[in-house]
């Protein structure tokens, strides 16, 4: 399985990548050559330069160190985002395809009214209302991106749940819930996976739009979002105030979808050209 | 002494012509240490019969009437959770198709541990060590490997091994075994038959055998019942019903089978 995963190039150029932005998350003081916050105010937007490899922004702090910093706050928005939607997603989409019938009709009638909803302008309403902080986003981005998860899971539910396996542990005396957890979700758990993987792109490149439309992670915190932010009034001037950031956000949500389609290839062979 | 007595079970299926009548008024009594076999053709119920007895009919079908007396109550009218720990515990059942009976995603061991977790309380280690014991017990070889395996990497003749072994894990009263060799080819199903007749002697088990085989059902039961289409149509001594049947249906199933060999 994982000689396949190596074959697949593009798949490990995103798992690279990702091992690359991950590092830079953990071992962010370590990485960074400037503190993320300290201002300069002799070195405003200086070009990048030898010490300053991506340049410095309007007051001086050094981008890289913000990107670096930042990768922490959308990867972790990110997962946690993600990890939110597959809980959810998981447990009504194993109930409604466990139980059907009523249970079944109920909330897959939900889950169509939720995909009704332009996600983002919800999303955008809701962070309006609420205060605009990390954990919020975190939880308003996985409380809306459950959707599809919940349709994936209850789909292999449906086909896992008449398995001779499913009823020989029924005869041993194991009950719904016991069924449910123990065989239905690690079956089903190859496609949530792939999902997820993809979801993490699409929640990192929302935590990004709406830092950039101001009301995602408040400055001075840096995220991609915000710098990219920062960049939008020097542009003319400072490219590398938008640019660096940006390749970032567009190379990591890359990633995760080379990463994703790697691994449903390695979870669904037929699909393999 | 009757170890389970099914009176009148009746099992209809709703469909948008009428019910249709899979098990229809099903009457037989197993004795305790009695090998009981159920012989009939391709969809004649009994399957779903031996379901019933767990009350594990998947919708649509529906138990309609009927009563399953096991142990001074009727399976068919107590609790689901009294139900449940009956399940596995005091009755246990054997699939035909070994291979996918069992969870791809576990050890075979794990499953046969979880069998007896699932109804006795204890320690991790001591589960293991039973579970290790009762696939020792059916002639698997290097059970403490086997135990770590996953399903796939055994074969069907094993698998079949290891499912009698979690059949058996929680001494129970009853075992339904449905059409336990009929997936495997001959020479493994000679075996697995040489494997239940050893168990079968040596534990004194009562037992369902149900097969559409009559040579498997006269070297494994003393008594039988033959379905067809729903309805038992004949019971008696398996010798007796070989030698001279009464109905018509069982001497025409005993002629096509001569007629195979």
């Amino acid at each position: 399985m994982v000689r396949e995963f190596l074959n697949n190039k593009m798949a490990v150029a995103g798992f690279v990548f990702i091992t690359i932005i991950l590092a830079f998350a953990i071992f962010a003081p370590a990485i960074a050559p400037y503190n993320p916050s300290s201002i300069d105010a002799k070195n405003i937007l200086a070009a990048p330069s030898g010490a300053h490899i991506f340049g410095t922004d309007t007051l001086g702090r050094d981008i890289f160190s913000r990107i670096v910093y930042g990768s922490r706050i959308s990867l972790s928005i990110g997962f946690i985002a993600v990890g939110i939607a597959v809980v959810i997603g998981v447990f009504f989409g194993s109930i409604a395809g466990y139980y059907g019938g009523r249970a079944d009709s109920i909330i897959m009638r939900f889950v169509d009214i939720m995909l009704c909803f332009p996600t983002f302008f919800l999303i955008l309403a809701v962070i309006a209302i609420l205060e605009p902080s990390i954990f919020n986003i975190m939880v308003v981005i996985g409380a809306t991106g459950w959707m599809g998860v919940a349709r994936l899971v209850r789909a292999e539910v449906l086909t896992l749940k008449e398995r001779d396996y499913v009823t020989a542990s029924r005869i041993m005396g194991a009950s719904n819930i016991w069924i449910i957890v123990r065989h239905l979700i690690p079956n089903a758990i190859g496609p949530v996976m792939v999902s997820a993987t993809l979801g993490i792109g699409g929640a990192i490149l929302t935590e990004s739009a709406l830092s950039f439309l101001g009301i995602g992670v408040q400055p001075p915190t840096p995220s991609w979002g915000n710098i990219l932010m920062d960049g939008k009034s020097t542009l003319g001037v400072a490219w590398w105030l938008t640019i660096f950031p940006g390749v970032f956000i567009f190379l990591t949500v890359l990633a995760y979808n080379l990463l994703s389609e790697g691994l449903r290839d390695l979870f669904e062979p037929r699909l393999r050209k | 002494m009757d170890i389970v007595n099914v009176k009148d079970l009746k099992v209809y299926f709703d469909s948008p012509h009428g019910a249709v009548k899979a098990v229809d008024g099903v009457s037989f009594d197993i004795d305790k240490g009695e090998v009981f076999g159920l012989v009939g053709e391709s969809g004649s119920g009994k399957t779903l019969t031996a379901l019933s007895i767990l009350r594990l009919v998947a919708t649509p079908g529906k138990i309609v009437s009927g009563s399953v007396m096991f142990a001074g109550q009727d399976l068919l009218a107590i609790d689901e959770e009294l139900l449940r720990a009956i399940r596995g515990s005091k009755i246990s059942m054997v699939f035909q198709e070994p291979a996918s009976a069992f969870n791809p995603v576990f050890t075979i061991g794990y499953q046969v541990s979880e069998a007896i977790t699932a109804h006795r309380k204890m320690a991790g280690w001591k589960a293991r060590d039973i579970a290790m014991e009762f696939l020792r017990r059916v002639h698997i070889p290097e059970p403490k490997k086997v135990y770590y395996d996953y399903p796939h990497q055994l074969s069907g003749g094993t698998k079949q091994r290891a499912m009698i072994a979690m059949a058996l894990v929680n001494n129970p009263e009853l075992i339904i075994l449905d059409e336990p060799t009929t997936a495997l080819d001959v020479t493994i199903q000679a075996q697995i038959l040489e494997l239940l007749e050893e168990i079968i002697s040596r534990e004194k088990l009562s037992i369902l055998f149900i097969s559409h085989d009559f040579g498997i059902i006269a070297r494994m039961c003393g008594r039988v019942a033959v379905m067809h289409k729903g309805k038992i149509v004949e019971t008696g001594d398996t010798r007796q019903i070989l030698s001279s049947p009464k109905e018509a249906y069982t001497a025409s199933l005993l002629e096509s089978v001569r007629a195979l060999a």
